[in-house]
């Protein structure tokens, strides 16, 4: 699914990749962990199209990923639905949201019935499709957070990528939307500095800790027996209850 | 990179202008020999062996290209022709108007610093006294003397001290009692804009840790005054050169109305004779010396606020916010309801026998001097001096709304050089093209009408673009143009419109002087402009009819001061 070859990126003062080579398999999530200033955002913008690595590649269902005009990345966005960081805001203030939710289908071209499809998607995240022709400010946040999913979801992606869409939300939100998400079929790529998120998942993981890949594999390999000392940082930075 | 295109662009439009003025004598799409037999023999028949002689004696260049390097290679030189009228060398009469125009700018730049201080000075002390943020003058007097125009305080001034109470000369340059009516004219509206500036300073600066601490320590009021002025002078002082530079455009009618021979007037004298050496040399000075103090006024602006701002651009005088009044409602109101009267009054035809008729139930404004009535004129004049106004500005806002739909990012480029440009200086060289007439003026008034609003709309564009949907939209594949047409500029409209809505006095004013000048709508037009300039010769005799339209424009100019006065949140 995703092929990336020695990663480099920096910006003035800082190198934010540093040599990053990752390969993930198609069907199997992955939770890319690190904490703040690890380069997570920086390897999303790179594997987005967003902007070009100094050096390295990027390739997605073995296609090179190259910033362009949007005609060119097209295929890149049909085939990987976005939920950024601000889920929340996302959303075109003036919009009624079954229309900002409609927004990938109209400029995608998909073909279909596009009101169906709206309502479809946003009963999947569990939002009531009656409420599509309102506008943000007449929802919660945490309601936002999955009308901005469902516009992710709409054009039915192969991946889906989600940048610290759980670290807003308290827990309980936390625990149904991360239900929610392993429940869509979808592959996922969830970025988060939560160890924990990445165990729910059952997929891969990978650690970024300064701009470097310091480990990759199963989660549950990983959470057994951390071999980076990032990890068994972040590892005892989860919060348990006292047993 | 971005920042060498930026500046390639700034540079760029400087040559632009300068290029256009070296061939200006060709953008008028005829011989220029044919326009200097035109210029010296208005209605003869055009005898083909006079045009000739006519080229050969002042040795004119054959096309444009050898014309304009001629005359660019000459003016790097100091040498910028002989005029084709009295065929005198342009340089040194040039080189007198600027020093006459100076004069004046100084003049009125120490009036406007006395006036400012007048009004600054205190109410900062009583600010100070009171311990409570400064009061009134963010949006009272200050705001009210800087809508006031030029032009039409000019006028004001020579008929009340100069023609009904004989104070001082009202005409001439030279004498000291001759300065004063127009430095007055150009300093009062000056000196409130300046205080405005300032206001905001000082209201900061109160506002500061350091003034309570000075205060809980006992320091004497006065000091305190004393240092919470000297703060805002750090800023003023670089505000004064972008004010001379202001002043050095917007001179024009003032020169012409008080017979200054300064530039602006030379200027305008050799447009209406078609004298396009004189006009050259007279712009190309005004331009450069508005660059030169632009320079200043940027050393200065750095060499005093950097170690307080941490560098930075140029910071444009922005005035005090002003408290939400009902000024502009009232002013714009009493002006309505004037011109409604008029309107349904109507009866504006020319009856001899009422030449200067003072008012009366019959006229309640007067007749002027064919007789026509006042207040019928005044109403009609208002359709066609707002109505233009609002028409331009329109247009103005689409095509700034156009403009900013192209940024990138918000810095200078050919909307910033085009911005030091005054209206009226645009004007003159445009008549220069096309002969006078309302349509040129209206070309010029858009001219310049439409960048204000373009660097608005670059501004709220630019910031439009970085927000959240925008970039979500762009990870759904949404492209440039997408983006712009579904988030972007649906967000931009409304306050833009808003923006437009508070220039339209500001440019029905600027169609005014123009008008005024003569270079506008015909001297026989109700277009208030051509109304007080044909009221000005009876000023004596018949105030009302230079009257009229000098309150018209008055209350024209409250309602732009007040309306685009930034709102204190």
């Amino acid at each position: 699914m995703i092929e990336l070859r020695g990663l480099v990126r920096g910006y003035p003062g800082v190198r934010a990749l540093d040599g990053v080579d990752l390969a993930v398999p198609t069907g199997r999530h992955l939770a890319l962990v690190g904490s703040s200033g690890a380069g997570k955002t920086t390897l999303l913008r790179l594997l987005l199209g967003l902007e070009a690595p100094d050096a390295g590649t990027v390739r997605v269902l073995d296609r090179p990923v190259h910033p362009g005009p949007a005609r060119s990345l097209r295929w890149l966005r049909q085939a990987v639905g976005v939920v950024a960081q601000d889920a929340g805001s996302s959303l075109d203030p003036r919009w009624p949201v079954g229309r900002s939710v409609a927004e990938p289908l109209r400029l995608l071209q998909v073909t279909g019935d596009h009101p169906a499809r709206v309502r479809e998607v946003l009963a999947a995240v569990g939002v009531d499709p009656d409420a599509a022709d309102r506008r943000p400010d007449a929802f919660s946040g945490g309601q936002r957070q999955r009308i901005a999913l469902a516009r992710a979801l709409a054009h039915r992606p192969q991946l889906l990528v989600a940048d610290e869409l759980l670290s807003g939300a308290d827990a309980v939100l936390r625990a149904r939307l991360l239900e929610l998400l392993t429940g869509l079929g979808t592959q996922l790529l969830l970025v988060t500095h939560d160890l924990a998120v990445a165990a729910a998942l059952h997929g891969d993981v990978a650690v970024l800790a300064h701009g470097r890949l310091v480990e990759h594999g199963p989660v549950a390999d990983v959470l057994a027996d951390p071999a980076a000392p990032a990890t068994r940082e972040l590892l005892a930075a989860v919060l348990r209850l006292p047993s | 990179m971005r920042a060498l295109r930026s500046a390639g662009a700034v540079v760029g439009t400087a040559l632009a202008v300068v290029l256009a003025l070296a061939a200006l004598p060709w953008l008028r799409g005829e011989d220029p020999a044919v326009t200097v037999f035109r210029a010296l023999y208005a209605e003869r028949t055009r005898d083909p062996a006079v045009v000739e002689a006519l080229r050969a004696d002042l040795d004119l260049p054959d096309g444009p290209v050898s014309g304009a390097w001629r005359w660019l290679s000459g003016a790097v030189r100091g040498d910028l022709g002989v005029s084709w009228v009295d065929r005198r060398p342009v340089a040194p009469e040039v080189l007198r108007a600027i020093g006459v125009s100076a004069e004046l700018a100084a003049a009125a730049v120490v009036v406007a610093v006395l006036v400012a201080g007048l009004l600054l000075v205190p109410a900062t002390a009583r600010a100070v006294r009171r311990r409570r943020p400064p009061g009134p003058w963010a949006g009272g007097l200050p705001t009210v003397l800087a809508a006031v125009p030029e032009v039409v305080l000019a006028v004001v001034l020579l008929g009340v001290v100069g023609v009904q109470l004989r104070w001082v000369p009202t005409s001439g340059w030279g004498a000291p009692d001759q300065v004063v009516l127009p430095a007055l004219a150009l300093g009062l509206p000056a000196g409130g804009l300046l205080a405005r500036v300032l206001g905001a300073t000082v209201a900061g600066a109160l506002a500061e840790p350091w003034v309570r601490t000075a205060r809980v320590n006992g320091a004497a009021p006065a000091a305190v005054t004393r240092s919470v002025l000297r703060r805002a002078a750090a800023v003023a002082a670089p505000q004064l050169a972008l004010l001379a530079v202001g002043l050095l455009g917007s001179s024009v009618a003032v020169e012409q109305l008080f017979a200054i021979p300064g530039a602006g007037r030379t200027a305008l004298r050799a447009v209406l004779a078609l004298d396009l050496p004189l006009l050259q040399g007279c712009v190309l000075a005004l331009v450069l010396a508005g660059l030169l103090l632009g320079l200043l006024g940027g050393a200065a602006h750095r060499l005093l606020l950097r170690p307080l701002l941490g560098g930075g651009e140029l910071v444009q005088p922005v005035p005090a916010p002003a408290r939400r009044t009902a000024v502009p409602l009232v002013a714009a109101g009493l002006l309505g309801a004037v011109v409604l009267v008029g309107l349904v009054r109507g009866g504006g035809g020319v009856v001899l026998a009422d030449r200067l008729a003072t008012p009366s139930a019959r006229h309640p404004l007067g007749a002027d001097a064919v007789g026509r009535d006042v207040l019928a004129r005044f109403a009609e004049g208002a359709l066609l001096t707002v109505g233009t106004g609002l028409a331009l500005t329109a247009v103005a806002a689409v095509v700034g709304l156009a403009v900013a739909a192209t940024a990138r990012d918000t810095r200078p480029g050919v909307p910033d050089v085009l911005n030091a440009l005054p209206a009226v200086l645009v004007g003159v060289v445009l008549v220069a093209v096309t002969g006078p007439g309302l349509l040129p003026a209206a070309a010029a008034v858009l001219a310049v009408a439409w960048v204000p609003l373009a660097v608005h709309g670059r501004a709220l564009v630019v910031q439009g673009l970085a927000a959240a949907p925008v970039r979500a939209a762009v990870l759904c594949g949404a492209g440039r143009r997408q983006v712009l047409a579904a988030h972007v500029l649906p967000a931009v409209v409304g306050p833009l419109a808003r923006h437009a809505a508070a220039r339209v006095p500001i440019v029905s004013l600027n169609l005014a002087a123009l008008s005024f000048l003569g270079l506008g709508a015909a001297t026989d037009s109700p277009e208030w402009g051509a109304m007080l300039a044909e009221g000005l010769p009876y000023l004596e005799r018949a105030p009302w009819g230079a009257g009229a339209p000098v309150v018209g424009l008055l209350l024209l100019g409250v309602v732009a001061g007040t309306a685009t006065a930034p709102r204190r949140r």
